[in-house]
C-alpha cells in the first residue's frame, strides 16, 4: 500500500495546485497537502514495508527506443523524496509568512509554481528510465525559470531567469541526445552501463559525458555555474528550495543513480573528480568576495555542490548522496534564517547595510550559527560527518596523487572563512542605522526549527548504526564507513573553524563593491554578445525591400539545383539507411 | 447512391468546401451584417468536408482533419478579425474555405499537376487573407508574398515540365522508372517541384513572403495561413521524398539544417512576440524538413510534428485574435488586458512550442531527433538538438508576465477558438502514442 503510494508521489501535488488556482481558502494553505503527502508517504515507506515498486506502461512513446512510462520507487528514491518532502514542508509554511505581504493572487501564482516544482521534482525523482527523468527535469528548470523571475517588474529578474534557461538548455541538450541515442530495451536508469546500452558509437565515453554535462548544468558545475548567482533575484525561501536544497542537487542525484556507468568511464569519472574540485576550490573564493548575502550563499552552494560532484568522481556516491542529504538541512537553514534577516531589513540583502543584528533577531543568529558550523563541518555536526566521507574518499583514490585531496582540504578552509565573513558581517559589528526592523512572524522562525534539528542531528544517521546506508542498500554503492571521531575530521574540522575564526578578526569592511542583479562577464557575456552580433547581422537581411528577397529566393533555388545536380552525379544520397543508431 | 459512393473521399471533402464557398459568396450581402450566421455556415462547411475523408486511407485523413482544425480555428475567429472594412467578413470565410480546398487538394493530389493546382489556390487565398488584414503593412506583406510566391509557382511549373519531358507523365515520381538519359532533367524537375512545394513550409532560402505574411496578417488569419500551409507541405514533401529519395533527401537535410540555425539566431534577437513565432516557425520547419530527410522513420515523425506544431499555432494565434495586427512586445504583454483564458491559451501555446513535457511539443522534437539520430547520426542530431532546446530561451520570455495577468476580459474575440486548439494541444499531450501511429499510418509504415 504504502509502496504503491511513494510511485504516486508525483501527482501528489496536483490538488494542492488545483485549490490552489481555483482560489479556494487562504491563498498557499491548500498547497500545503503535496509536499506534507510526499514527506509523509516517503518517511513511511522508509520505516515500514520498504518494498521497491516498479510501474512500467509500454507504448507511451513509440516512437523513442525505450519509450515507456516507467517509475521506480526504491529506497534511493524514497530517501530524495523524504528529503525534498521535508525541506519543501518547512519552506512552504515559511512562505506563507515570508510572502504575507504580495497580493493574494501573486501569491497563489507563487505557490502554483511552487507546486509545479515539487511536482516536477517527485517525477525526476522517481524516473525509472531517462524519458521519465526528462519530463521531471524540464519541469523543475520550468519552475526555477519562472520562480526566478517572479517579481517580473522589477529590473533584471527576466534576464536572471533567462540566464537559468540557458544554463538549462545546455543540460537539457546533453540528455536529449543520451535519451535519442540510447539503444532499444535499455533505457532503465540502472542498467545503462550493460554492454548492450553501451554498443553505441563513443560507447560509454559519450553516454557517460553526456549525463555529466547534463548534471553539470544542473548543479552548476564548472563553467555552468554562471547562472546560479542571478538565480538569487527570487524571493529568498525559492532559492532556499530550488537554488540551494533540492534542485540543483538533482546533478548529483543523476549521478548518483547512474554511477555504474561512470564506473565504466574511468577518464570522465576522473574529469568529474577534477571539475568539482576545481568548483569547489573556485565557489569557495568567489564568496568570500561576494558584497550580496544570498550571493555569498550561492557561491556556498556551488562550492558544496562542488564536493558532491568530486565524490562521484572518486567512486563514492554514497559520500556524494550523504552530503546532498544534510547539505539541504543546512544551506536550507542558512537561507531561511538569510530570509529572516532581509525581511528584517525590508529586503536589503547587502552586506554593508546589514549589521549587528545578533540581539534584535536572537532566532536567526541560532539558526544561522547552527547551519554555519554544520557548513564547516565541525565534528558531531551532520556536515561533519558527511563532508569527513568525502575527504576520506578524496583520500584513498584521489586524482592526480594527492592534489585532489589537498584541492578539498584547503577548501574546508575556506569555507569557514567565507561563512564566517557573511555570519559576522550580518549579526556582528555596529547597525549601520537605526531604521526599525520588521519583527519575524512566529510560522517563519519555527519552521526554522526542523532544518536547524536536521542540520544538527542528520549525521547520526550513519554513525555509528549505518541506518542510512542499511536503508540504501544496494540502490547506491557504499564501501566507506563512517568514523567518529577521526583525525582526518577533527583536522578539517580544525581548519574549518581557523578561517571562521579568521572572519571574525578581518576588517569586515572590505567587501567587494556590490554587483549588479546579472552577471555578465566571461564566457557566458562572449557568447551572449556573439549570439547577439549574429542574430542582427542575420535579422538585418529582413529588410522588406522585395527585389532582394527576391534576388535571394532565385540565387537559392539555382544554388540548391546546382547542389542536387552535383550530388546526383557524385552518386552522394542521402545516408540511408546505413544507420549508425544500432537499432533492432 | 452509387454515383455518391464512387467520389473519391478528398474529392467530397473538396467538393463539400466549395459549395460552402458558393452558398457564402451568393449569400455575401445578408451575411455581412450577421457574423455569428456567416461563422455557423463557415464552421458548418468545414465539419461536412471532415466527414467524406474519414472514408479515405490514413494520408487523408490525417491531411483533411489538419487542414479542417486550421479552417476551423481561423473559421471561429472571422467575426472578430481585424479587417479593413467589416463589410469583407464573408470573402473571408470564403477564402478560409477555398484555401483549405488549395491544402487538401495539394496534400492529396493523384498527380502533380493537381497538387500544383491546389497549391496555387492556397496561396492566392493566403495572400488575399493577409492583405485584407486592418492597416497598411499587412497589404505590403501580402505584395511580397505573392511575388515570392509566384517565383517559387514558376519554379514549380517549370519542374513540372522537366518532369513530362522525362517521364511522360504527371505522376508523383517513383524511383527506378526514369530513363537513364533522362535522369538529370527529372533530377531538376523533381528538385524544382519540391522547392516549389517548400516556399509554403518557409524554410531557407524561400521564407521571406511567409515571414512578413505571419508577421503582419490579422492574428486569426495569419495563424490559418501557416497551420493549412505547413500540414499540406509536409504532407506533399513526404510523398515527393518518399518517391524521389535521391535528390530530396540529401537536400530536404541541407536545408533543414541551415533553416534550424537561420531560424534560431534570427528568433533569439526578437523582442516582440508575433516577429519572434515569425522567425521561430523557420527553425520549426528547418526541423520538419530534417526529419523529411530521414527515410520513413523521419517522414512520419514530420507528419507527426506538423499535426503538433500547427495546433499549436493556431492555438499561439487564436489566443492574440482580436487585438490588432500590430506587434506585441515582450514587456507590454501585461498591458494587453487580454482576458485569463487567452493568457493562460498563450502559455500553453508558447509551454509546447518550447518543448516543455509534458505538452506535445516536447513529444514532437523527440520524434525528430529520434529519427534524425538513427538516419544521420551525432553532428545532424546535434544541431537540430540545439536548435531545439535554444527554444526556451525565446519562447518563454513573455511568460513571467503572461501568469501574472489577472485583468478582466477586455478584447471581443471570441473563445471558442482559443479553447478548441487549446483542447487539441491537451489531448495530443496526453496521447501522444496515439497520433503518433496515425503519423505512421498516414505515411503507410
Amino acid at each position: 500500500m504504502v509502496s504503491a503510494l511513494l510511485s504516486w508521489a508525483w501527482l501528489f501535488t496536483l490538488p494542492g495546485l488545483l485549490l490552489t488556482g481555483l482560489g479556494v481558502g487562504r491563498p498557499g494553505a491548500a498547497s500545503l497537502i503535496g509536499p506534507v503527502m510526499i514527506a509523509v508517504v516517503a518517511v513511511a515507506w522508509l520505516v515500514g514495508p520498504r518494498a521497491p515498486v516498479e510501474v512500467v506502461r509500454a507504448g507511451w512513446l513509440p516512437f523513442l527506443p525505450d519509450g515507456s512510462f516507467h517509475l521506480r520507487a526504491d529506497a534511493l528514491a524514497a530517501v530524495m523524496l523524504a528529503v525534498v518532502g521535508i525541506v519543501s514542508t518547512c519552506i512552504y509554511v515559511y512562505s506563507l509568512a515570508y510572502m504575507a505581504e504580495e497580493t493574494p493572487a501573486s501569491r497563489r501564482r507563487y505557490f502554483m509554481f511552487l507546486d509545479v516544482f515539487v511536482g516536477s521534482m517527485a517525477i525526476l525523482v522517481l524516473a525509472g528510465n531517462l524519458a521519465v527523468l526528462l519530463v521531471g527535469w524540464s519541469g523543475v528548470g520550468l519552475a526555477s525559470f519562472l520562480l526566478i523571475s517572479f517579481w517580473h517588474d522589477r529590473p533584471g529578474t527576466l534576464a536572471a531567469g533567462v540566464q537559468a534557461l540557458a544554463a538549462n538548455a545546455v543540460g537539457d541538450a546533453a540528455l536529449l541526445l543520451a535519451l535519442v541515442l540510447v539503444p532499444a530495451n535499455c533505457g532503465d536508469l540502472l542498467t545503462l552501463q550493460t554492454p548492450g546500452c553501451l554498443a553505441l558509437p563513443g560507447g560509454a565515453t559519450l553516454l557517460a559525458s553526456l549525463l555529466l554535462i547534463g548534471a553539470m548544468a544542473k548543479s552548476a558545475q564548472g563553467p555552468l555555474y554562471f547562472w546560479i548567482p542571478s538565480a538569487m533575484a527570487g524571493p529568498t525561501p525559492v532559492s532556499a528550495l530550488i537554488h540551494a536544497a533540492t534542485m540543483v542537487a538533482a546533478g548529483v542525484y543523476l549521478l548518483v543513480r547512474t554511477n555504474a556507468v561512470m564506473a565504466t568511464a574511468p577518464r570522465v569519472a576522473a574529469a568529474t573528480a577534477i571539475i568539482g574540485v576545481l568548483t569547489a576550490v573556485g565557489g569557495g573564493l568567489a564568496s568570500t568576495r561576494q558584497a550580496n548575502l544570498k550571493r555569498g550563499l550561492a557561491y556556498s552552494t556551488v562550492s558544496q555542490l562542488g564536493y558532491m560532484f568530486a565524490a562521484v568522481g572518486f567512486g563514492a556516491p554514497f559520500a556524494a548522496l550523504f552530503h546532498l542529504i544534510t547539505h539541504a538541512a543546512f544551506k536550507a537553514l542558512l537561507f531561511l534564517s538569510a530570509g529572516v534577516v532581509i525581511h528584517a531589513r525590508h529586503g536589503r540583502e547587502d552586506l554593508a547595510s546589514l549589521g549587528g543584528l545578533r540581539r534584535v533577531l536572537p532566532g536567526a543568529y541560532a539558526a544561522f550559527l547552527i547551519g554555519a558550523l554544520a557548513l564547516i563541518g565541525v565534528p558531531g555536526l551532520s556536515g561533519g560527518f558527511s563532508k569527513d566521507l568525502i575527504l576520506e574518499a578524496a583520500e584513498e583514490r584521489g586524482v592526480f596523487g594527492p592534489l585532489a585531496f589537498f584541492g578539498l582540504f584547503a577548501g574546508v578552509f575556506l569555507t569557514g572563512w567565507y561563512i564566517g565573513r557573511l555570519f559576522f558581517s550580518v549579526f556582528h559589528g555596529p547597525r549601520p542605522d537605526s531604521e526599525p526592523i520588521h519583527a519575524p512572524s512566529p510560522l517563519m522562525q519555527w519552521s526554522l526549527v526542523p532544518l536547524a534539528a536536521g542540520a544538527l542531528l542528520l549525521g547520526y544517521l550513519e554513525w555509528p548504526r549505518g541506518i542510512l546506508s542499511g536503508v540504501l542498500g544496494d540502490t547506491v554503492a557504499h564501501a566507506e564507513v563512517v568514523h567518529f571521531p577521526s583525525l582526518l575530521g577533527f583536522f578539517a574540522g580544525a581548519l574549518g573553524m581557523a578561517g571562521f575564526a579568521i572572519a571574525f578578526r578581518r576588517d569586515r569592511a572590505a567587501v567587494a563593491q556590490p554587483a549588479a542583479a546579472v552577471e555578465e562577464g566571461g564566457w557566458v557575456g562572449a557568447v551572449a554578445s556573439l549570439t547577439t552580433g549574429v542574430s542582427a547581422r542575420l535579422i538585418s537581411a529582413h529588410s522588406g525591400r522585395l527585389g532582394r528577397y527576391a534576388l535571394v529566393s532565385v540565387l537559392g533555388i539555382a544554388l540548391i539545383l546546382l547542389l542536387g545536380l552535383l550530388s546526383s552525379l557524385f552518386g552522394i544520397s542521402a545516408p540511408l539507411p546505413a544507420s549508425p543508431g544500432v537499432r533492432s | 447512391m452509387n454515383v455518391l459512393a464512387s467520389i473519391p473521399p478528398p474529392l467530397g471533402s473538396v467538393l463539400i468546401l466549395v459549395l460552402g464557398t458558393l452558398v457564402i459568396l451568393l449569400l455575401t450581402g445578408r451575411l455581412s451584417n450577421s457574423p455569428t450566421i456567416l461563422a455557423t455556415i463557415g464552421v458548418l462547411s468545414l465539419l461536412g468536408a471532415a466527414l467524406p475523408a474519414m472514408g479515405g486511407d490514413a494520408l487523408t485523413r490525417v491531411s483533411v482533419l489538419g487542414v479542417v482544425a486550421a479552417g476551423l480555428v481561423g473559421m471561429l475567429l472571422v467575426p472578430s478579425a481585424e479587417l479593413h472594412n467589416s463589410t469583407q467578413r464573408p470573402e473571408v470565410a470564403a477564402l478560409i474555405l477555398l484555401g483549405s480546398t488549395g491544402a487538401i487538394v495539394l496534400a492529396t493530389a493523384g498527380e502533380l499537376l493537381s497538387a500544383a493546382l491546389g497549391l496555387e489556390t492556397l496561396s492566392l487565398s493566403a495572400a488575399v487573407l493577409v492583405a485584407l488584414g486592418r492597416g497598411a503593412r499587412p497589404l505590403e506583406a501580402a505584395f511580397r508574398y505573392f511575388v515570392l510566391a509566384a517565383i517559387s509557382f514558376a519554379a514549380l511549373v517549370y519542374g513540372l515540365g522537366l518532369l513530362l519531358l522525362a517521364t511522360g507523365s504527371f505522376a508523383w515520381p517513383r524511383p527506378g522508372v526514369v530513363d537513364p538519359t533522362y535522369s538529370y532533367i527529372w533530377t531538376i524537375g523533381v528538385l524544382l517541384i519540391g522547392l516549389g512545394f517548400a516556399y509554403k513550409l518557409a524554410v531557407f532560402p524561400l521564407l521571406w513572403g511567409p515571414l512578413d505574411a505571419y508577421t503582419a496578417g490579422a492574428p486569426g488569419l495569419a495563424g490559418f495561413v501557416m497551420a493549412a500551409s505547413k500540414i499540406a507541405a509536409v504532407v506533399a514533401l513526404a510523398r515527393l521524398a518518399a518517391g524521389a529519395a535521391v535528390p530530396m533527401a540529401p537536400i530536404l537535410i541541407g536545408i533543414g539544417l541551415v533553416s534550424i540555425i537561420w531560424g534560431t539566431f534570427g528568433a533569439l534577437a526578437q523582442r516582440e512576440v508575433r516577429r519572434m513565432l515569425a522567425y521561430s516557425t523557420v527553425a520549426n520547419a528547418g526541423l520538419m524538413a530534417l526529419a523529411l530527410g530521414c527515410g520513413p522513420e523521419g517522414r512520419a515523425a514530420a507528419i507527426f510534428f506538423v499535426v503538433i506544431y500547427v495546433l499549436t499555432i493556431l492555438l499561439a494565434f487564436a489566443a492574440m485574435a482580436g487585438r490588432g495586427t500590430g506587434p506585441l512586445p515582450f514587456g507590454e504583454v501585461r498591458g494587453e488586458g487580454l482576458s485569463a483564458t487567452r493568457a493562460l491559451g498563450l502559455t500553453l501555446a508558447l509551454l509546447s512550442l518550447a518543448g516543455i513535457p509534458p505538452t506535445p511539443g516536447f513529444w514532437a522534437k523527440l520524434a525528430i531527433l529520434d529519427a534524425s539520430w538513427s538516419a544521420l547520426g551525432f553532428w545532424p542530431t546535434l544541431v537540430a538538438v540545439i536548435g531545439g532546446v535554444a527554444g526556451v530561451l525565446y519562447y518563454l520570455r513573455p511568460l513571467p508576465d503572461l501568469l501574472a495577468l489577472t485583468r478582466a476580459h477586455v478584447s471581443s474575440a471570441p473563445a471558442p477558438a482559443v479553447w478548441f486548439a487549446g483542447a487539441a494541444v491537451v489531448v495530443l499531450g496526453l496521447a501522444p502514442g496515439f497520433a503518433y501511429a496515425v503519423a505512421r499510418l498516414a505515411i503507410g509504415g
